[in-house]
């Protein structure tokens, strides 16, 4: 194929009509529990003081929606959670973007307990990419073992292996005390929180 | 044209042929075998090729001792784990290569950049580009745009898996937030927004862009951020590295303002890293990510690096004259398209 004129594909300024929008941080309240929704890529535009904001109950923090964590946004994040002044912190359906951060970062949890993760699969046959969810205190023995389970892919059917490196991955929730959250934090953080 | 002499050591003798056969190619007198005893009379470029990097370190301690410089060294090996890397930056070794998925395109790039001086450009590193994007920026404000547009690029790389994606932009983020706030200095070469809380703006002068592009072969996807200050010091961004690498968790609240997490998460979230670096002039940073439909192939490959330093010239700084040095010093393969920032 011919070289393409360099620098000449895009109109001038077109990598700047991007849209973009900074970390949503969204707040109810579920059975007397306090529960953070942040949705988004977590930058330094990232802030959890208002979510957080007199807050002295359980809190849980839903991550499913986080794309990306920055090494500004990991500043933004310990700041928030180590400023929480919640009787219980879990943190929900953690995304590998959060993991990533858990497993490489010292403190990054904070004082908060990982309850739920994400774990990527990748089919063999058909190269669909899926997750599947793990709840922390029903699946001890797949986290002690850092030994995740083929499973079926949804698309094809076909066998799908975990996606990641299984060592790298569990290394901080298999480290890290079993969680211990009061009874209606559980029953949120086990079901679907939206 | 002057001969070059490299010496080509190490157990992996597929990859020294190779080496040979490249440095022989590109006009250098090769020699082979075990150290040599004067290293800076004998050669100028020394390269290692080794299975694991846990063998090197001796090597180069000897090389070292024996009055080699590092910086002429370049080391090829298949694995290195997290503790060796720290090993690495804490030597001050400057250019190591995975040479598990090491291409003829990649040797012959590191080894023309060390042998010739000539080390800008993103263009080595990449076969014909089939998708390129470049734009200047002056303010701060762009940043996140430009991130979600490195996300959009990526996306459009067929074969990408999606956590890849998410890499390519974290590693566009960290780059250009680093160029920012890191990069610009004052007269004096202090630090102008290092400290500075990243909310704030910053707004770059004329002469004083960014250039950022991305590119896609077909094979591999680049960023690289182009600053015209030439104030990332080489000494603490291996210091930096060494210190990330050798905590098994590093930890937050002890990195102050500066290079060092952000650098990490490049170098995390990209195969490789490469840092050129022409002081008080410019610094280029570029991170290369291989396309894979895997993420654990992606996991599960050693990471490269280079770092190049090429001497300063004595002309008037880059960054009073930004515009027109760039396209001369990169004989125009890397052109400048008009600055964006100020939308």
């Amino acid at each position: 194929m011919p070289a393409e004129p360099k620098g000449l594909n895009l109109p001038t300024g077109a990598l700047l009509t991007s849209a973009d929008s900074p970390p949503r941080v969204e707040v109810r309240e579920a059975s007397g529990v306090r529960v953070v929704m942040v949705v988004g890529v977590v930058d330094e535009r990232l802030n959890l003081a208002p979510a957080f904001q007199g807050v002295t109950g359980p809190v849980l923090v839903d991550l499913d929606g986080v794309e990306q964590v920055t090494s500004a946004g990991v500043r933004q994040w310990q700041t928030g959670v180590r400023a929480c002044q919640a009787s219980y912190l879990g943190l929900a359906r953690c995304q590998p973007a959060m993991m990533t951060q858990f497993n490489s970062i010292r403190g990054f949890a904070g004082p908060g307990e990982v309850l739920s993760f994400y774990l990527g699969y990748l089919c063999g046959a058909c190269d669909h990419a899926f997750e599947v969810l793990l709840d922390v205190l029903e699946s001890r023995t797949v986290i002690q073992a850092k030994a995740p389970p083929d499973e079926k892919c949804p698309r094809c059917g076909g066998s799908a292996e975990f996606d990641d490196l299984p060592d790298l991955y569990f290394r901080y929730v298999s480290g890290a005390p079993v969680p211990n959250p009061p009874a209606p934090v559980r029953s949120l953080a086990s079901r679907s929180l939206e | 044209m002057r001969t070059r002499r490299v010496h080509v050591t190490g157990s992996d003798e597929e990859l020294v042929r190779q080496v040979h056969a490249l440095a022989k190619g590109l006009g250098c007198e090769v020699a082979l075998g075990s150290l040599p005893r004067n290293p800076s009379a004998a050669t100028e470029l020394l390269v290692i090729c080794e299975n694991s990097a846990q063998v090197t370190a001796g090597i180069l301690e000897e090389w070292a001792s024996s009055g080699g410089q590092l910086a002429g060294v370049l080391l090829l090996v298949r694995q290195s784990d997290r503790q060796q890397m720290a090993d690495l930056f804490r030597l001050r070794l400057t250019n190591l290569v995975a040479h598990s998925q090491l291409s003829d395109l990649d040797l012959k790039a590191t080894l023309c950049k060390l042998l010739d001086g000539e080390v800008f450009g993103v263009d080595k590193y990449l076969g014909t580009p089939v998708r390129e994007e470049r734009c200047r920026l002056s303010r701060s404000e762009t940043k996140s745009q430009l991130a979600h547009a490195a996300e959009t690029f990526a996306s459009g790389c067929e074969g990408l898996n999606r956590r890849l994606v998410q890499n390519f932009r974290q590693a566009s983020d960290e780059l250009i937030s680093n160029a920012f706030y890191n990069a610009p200095v004052n007269g004096d070469g202090a630090p102008r927004y290092r400290t500075m809380d990243r909310h704030q703006g910053v707004s770059l002068s004329p002469g004083e862009e960014l250039d950022v592009a991305f590119v896609f072969d077909g094979q591999r996807l680049a960023v690289s951020v182009t600053d015209p200050f030439g104030s990332l010091p080489q000494d603490r961004v291996q210091a930096e590295l060494a210190r990330c690498f050798a905590q098994t968790q590093p930890r937050t609240d002890g990195l102050s303002g500066g290079a060092g997490l952000g650098l990490f998460f490049v170098l995390n979230s990209m195969n490789h890293l490469v840092i050129n670096l022409e002081p008080g002039r410019r610094t280029q940073i570029i991170g290369l990510l291989d396309v894979e439909r895997s993420y654990k192939q992606f996991a599960s490959k050693t990471k490269s690096f280079n770092i190049f330093l090429q001497a300063t010239s004595d002309r008037t700084p880059a960054r009073e004259s930004a515009s027109s040095t760039a396209a001369e010093e990169t004989g125009g393969s890397e052109p400048r398209p008009p600055s964006l920032g100020d939308r």
